[in-house]
Formats: C-alpha cells, sequence, structure tokens
C-alpha cells in the first residue's frame, strides 16, 4: 500500500512539469492567434481604458480590405480626440491642444518574421499560461496569464474570444498584481460591413489653424558605436531611426527596445541650452519617462516597464568617449 | 528504520524510537538526509511550503531503494487507517498537481492611483520625483514623442486599441 502511495506522489510530482508545459504551449498559441487577428480581422466596437483613476469610453472601426487596413479610434468622453489610420500612416487629431502629429509606423514589414521569435523567446522572461474562461462585451472567451519573472517588466491577463482570437480584454498588472491599466470592449461586433463614414476622421474638416507636426522618421543603419546600451534583461533592439519631429527642431535619434511585450524608446537628441538639469522622472499613464542628460545630450527614455526598470534602463546608456 | 523515520517526521514514533534515531542521525548523514525528504513530501502532501524542484530526484531514489512509509500508522493500528492515509495522499498529489495547473487569476480589479499616490516601485528605488503628469505640462513636447513611440512599437502590440489610445488619452482629455 505504501507503495502505492509513494507512486501516486510521484506520479502527481512528474506529471505537473508536463502539464504546466503543455498550458504554456497551449497559451503561446492562443498569444499568436490573437497576434494575428489584431491584423487580419474587420471589427468594431466600444471600449472603456481605465487608467489609475481615470475611465474612458472609445469607438474603434477596423477595416482589413485586399491587405489594406484602415482604423479610426473616436474618445467618446471629453474632448474629442481621435486616430485615422490608414496602413502605416497615423494622424492623431488633438482639438483641445489644436494640433495635429502624422506618424508612420515602422516596423510592419517585419512583423511577420519577428512575431514567433518573440513569443518563444517570451517564456524566458515571462510565465505564460491559461487562465479561467470568462465573458466580454457578450462573447464567452479564454484568458491568458503573463507573470512577469523579474521586476523589469509588467503582467499582463488577456481575454480573447477563441473563435476569432480577437483580443476582448487586457490589463497590466503591478508586482502586487495591481490593475495599473485596463482596455475591455463593452460592445464588439466582429466582421464587416463598415461604413466608411466610421473610418473617415470627423475632424480633417476643422482642422484651420491647428498646428501639424509631421514626425519623419527614416530606417538608420547607423550605430556609429558612439552610445552603448546595456539593456535590461530579454530587451533587443527593434529599430534604430532618424526622427524629425518639427521643422524646426534638430533630427532626433531614437532606438527601439522590446522584449516581446514591453517596448522602450530612447530618443536622443542634442541638449538645449547650456544649463545642466536634472534627470526627471515621471509618467503618462502607464508608460513611464526618464530624462537624462549626457554630456551634449538629452535623452528621454520612454516605455512600458515599472519606472524603478525604466531607470535602470536609462543609467545603462553610456555616451562613448571618441 | 525507514518506518521508524517516517513515524518520527509525523510525530508519532515511540518515545524509546526517538532516542535512537536522534542519537543515529548525529553520525549519519543519509539519514539526515532521509528526514529533510520525508518532511519534504510531508510538507507538500499537506500543501505546506514550496515544492522543491530538486525533491523528484530525491523521491526516485528513495523508491528506486524501497518502501517509503508516508502514513506510518499503517503498520500497527486500526485497519481504517490505510484507507484514509491513501485517501489524504491521494488529494495531496490532486493538490500539488493542481497548484501547479491552477490559475492563480485575480479578478481585475480597477484600482484607482490617485495623483498623490507614487507609482508601482518608487519607493523602492528613491524614485520621489516621479509623478503622473501630462505631457503638456512636462515642459516638454512629449505629444510627438509618444506617437512615435506608439507608432514605433505597433509591431509586437496586440491590440491597436492599446496602442492608440493610450497615446489620445495621455496627450489629451479633460
Amino acid at each position: 500500500m505504501s507503495r502505492v502511495i509513494a507512486v501516486c506522489l510521484a506520479g502527481g510530482v512528474l506529471a505537473m512539469p508536463a502539464l504546466a508545459q503543455e498550458n504554456a504551449g497551449a497559451a503561446l498559441q492562443w498569444l499568436q492567434k490573437i497576434s494575428s487577428a489584431a491584423q487580419r480581422l474587420t471589427y468594431s466596437g466600444v471600449f472603456v481604458y481605465q487608467n489609475g483613476n481615470r475611465g474612458e469610453t472609445s469607438r474603434i472601426a477596423h477595416l482589413v480590405d485586399n491587405n489594406n487596413e484602415s482604423e479610426r479610434l473616436e474618445v467618446l468622453d471629453g474632448s474629442p480626440r481621435e486616430i485615422v489610420r490608414q496602413n502605416d500612416e497615423i494622424r492623431c487629431f488633438l482639438p483641445e491642444s489644436k494640433l495635429l502629429i502624422i506618424a508612420h509606423r515602422n516596423n510592419r514589414r517585419s512583423f511577420p518574421a519577428l512575431l514567433p521569435k518573440s513569443m518563444a523567446g517570451l517564456t524566458e522572461f515571462y510565465q505564460v499560461r491559461k487562465g479561467p474562461p470568462g465573458r466580454v462585451a457578450g462573447i464567452d472567451c479564454q484568458s491568458i496569464v503573463i507573470e512577469p519573472k523579474d521586476d523589469n517588466r509588467y503582467g499582463h491577463t488577456l481575454w480573447f474570444d477563441p473563435q476569432s482570437g480577437l483580443l476582448l480584454k487586457e490589463g497590466l498588472l503591478n508586482d502586487r498584481g495591481e490593475t495599473l491599466e485596463m482596455v475591455a470592449f463593452t460592445e464588439v461586433r466582429i466582421g464587416g460591413p463598415i461604413e466608411q463614414d466610421a473610418l473617415r476622421s470627423h475632424l480633417e474638416s476643422k482642422t484651420s489653424g491647428w498646428q501639424v507636426f509631421n514626425v519623419q522618421s527614416s530606417d538608420s543603419r547607423g550605430d556609429d558605436g558612439q552610445w552603448q546600451f546595456h539593456v535590461l534583461p530579454g530587451f533587443r533592439r527593434l529599430s534604430w531611426l532618424k526622427q524629425q519631429m518639427r521643422p524646426d527642431a534638430p533630427e532626433v535619434t531614437q532606438v527601439v527596445f522590446s522584449d516581446g511585450l514591453a517596448a522602450v524608446s530612447v530618443f536622443i537628441e542634442p541638449a538645449s541650452g547650456q544649463e545642466k538639469v536634472a534627470d526627471n522622472a515621471f509618467s503618462m499613464g502607464a508608460i513611464g519617462v526618464y530624462k537624462r542628460r549626457i554630456g551634449d545630450y538629452q535623452l528621454v527614455v520612454m516605455g512600458d516597464v515599472p519606472p524603478p526598470a525604466l531607470k535602470r534602463f536609462a543609467e545603462g546608456i553610456e555616451l562613448r568617449k571618441k | 528504520m525507514k518506518n521508524e523515520l517516517s513515524a518520527f517526521v509525523d510525530g508519532e514514533a515511540e518515545v524509546h524510537e526517538i532516542g535512537g534515531l536522534l542519537a543515529a542521525m548525529r553520525t549519519d548523514a543519509d539519514l539526515r538526509q532521509s528526514v529533510s525528504l520525508y518532511r519534504l513530501i510531508g510538507d507538500s502532501m499537506r500543501n505546506e511550503g514550496s515544492l522543491d524542484r530538486d525533491l523528484l530526484p530525491g523521491v526516485m531514489q528513495a523508491l528506486a531503494e524501497g518502501p517509503v512509509v508516508l502514513a506510518p500508522k499503517i503498520r500497527q493500528k486500526a485497519a481504517t487507517r490505510p484507507l484514509l492515509a491513501l485517501a489524504a495522499s491521494l488529494a495531496g498529489v490532486a493538490v500539488v498537481g493542481w497548484l501547479a495547473i491552477a490559475p492563480r487569476l485575480p479578478e481585475p480589479s480597477l484600482i484607482a492611483r490617485t495623483e498623490s499616490a507614487a507609482p508601482v516601485g518608487v519607493e523602492a528605488v528613491n524614485l520621489a520625483r516621479v509623478r503622473s503628469i501630462s505631457p503638456q505640462v512636462s515642459g516638454g513636447n512629449m505629444q510627438e514623442y509618444l506617437v512615435a513611440h506608439q507608432a514605433s512599437v505597433s509591431s509586437i502590440q496586440l491590440s491597436s486599441a492599446a496602442g492608440h489610445i493610450r497615446t489620445v488619452s495621455a496627450v489629451g482629455g479633460q
């Protein structure tokens, strides 16, 4: 009898890693499905964005037609901000600031190749597993729990429609399991048709007198060896860009790093003014910002990682002596 | 000896057995190791403490060497005990297995973070100056940086809603 008991126990112990592995494998496959669904699905709906004590409702429409992507997001509460995207061009309308910012997505062409690699690498720094089923916006959904293995990144919980793969709800969690940020559909319609009016800007005709910042970005091959980045574990460089933020401003170098889920941008530009400004940290929602001056350069380090990790990231940047 | 050891670990050994075992443990390293192993097994069955990853080789070795008695009173006590012990063992395995696969997903609570509250982990590294801020009052042109950042990382975002809303929510609104 005792041997039976021991074998039962050992069997249980042996089964654990296999079950956990199977669980993680299924979760990773779903993660991949979610990623591709975001690109290929046509959908429309209303979602709530909660950040700290602030919540806003927005409407989104996303159309994929012959490999062309059109998208419009309109904030329904407060100032009617709007983002309209046609393939890689993003137009961001900010009526309160009377500002239109035009930017371009940079990494789209590398997307299919990038994805599987990052998914496999995720498990080194995150524990990925299936969560319980749930219900969001009237749709029975499945959840995935992504927990960081160190204090350099946030945790995520994702709820998605198992049929289509569409992400219906996403939470960003701190190391105490508290929700820092939440995006959740309250109603959603997967599939078309979508009226053209739902995709065109409603503010474009009202931008007379607005400032327009057309952020011109170009790929730069240029790691000239001037800068050394001692990045956080798991982060690798995604791109190295030259950005012209404003016509009258100097060109800014932007280096983007990611661990597959979290991303950190380092903006490097010539420092204006001679005065020494102390290092400065603040946050814009879940996005942390750490400003640092090195030599004659001003660095802005920005990303969705915990503030202490962002500080370590910023302090790991060195200007090499020529 | 294994039966005595198992009883000792479970606190069910007779007084005269304990003296002998303690004396033997002083000189016998293998015996001490066995006690540790049996305690780990007991802890895991009772769901106390964490299951050490190194436990498995020890369990397998112990199995190879001979019967491991996990319910010491089986040997002489009432006939119902083995069944109870087996049930407890299976329950223990079930609990251990469940812990390995069970989701620990907390029901998401939208915990408010007030302006006065420090962001996550700030105290730990003395980032006293970290504060939640709108880019307009940051003394700089953070809007463009934020838009450029979100545009650059769109390839890794799982949902365009989440990426876009960060941009417009942080740079505008009430």
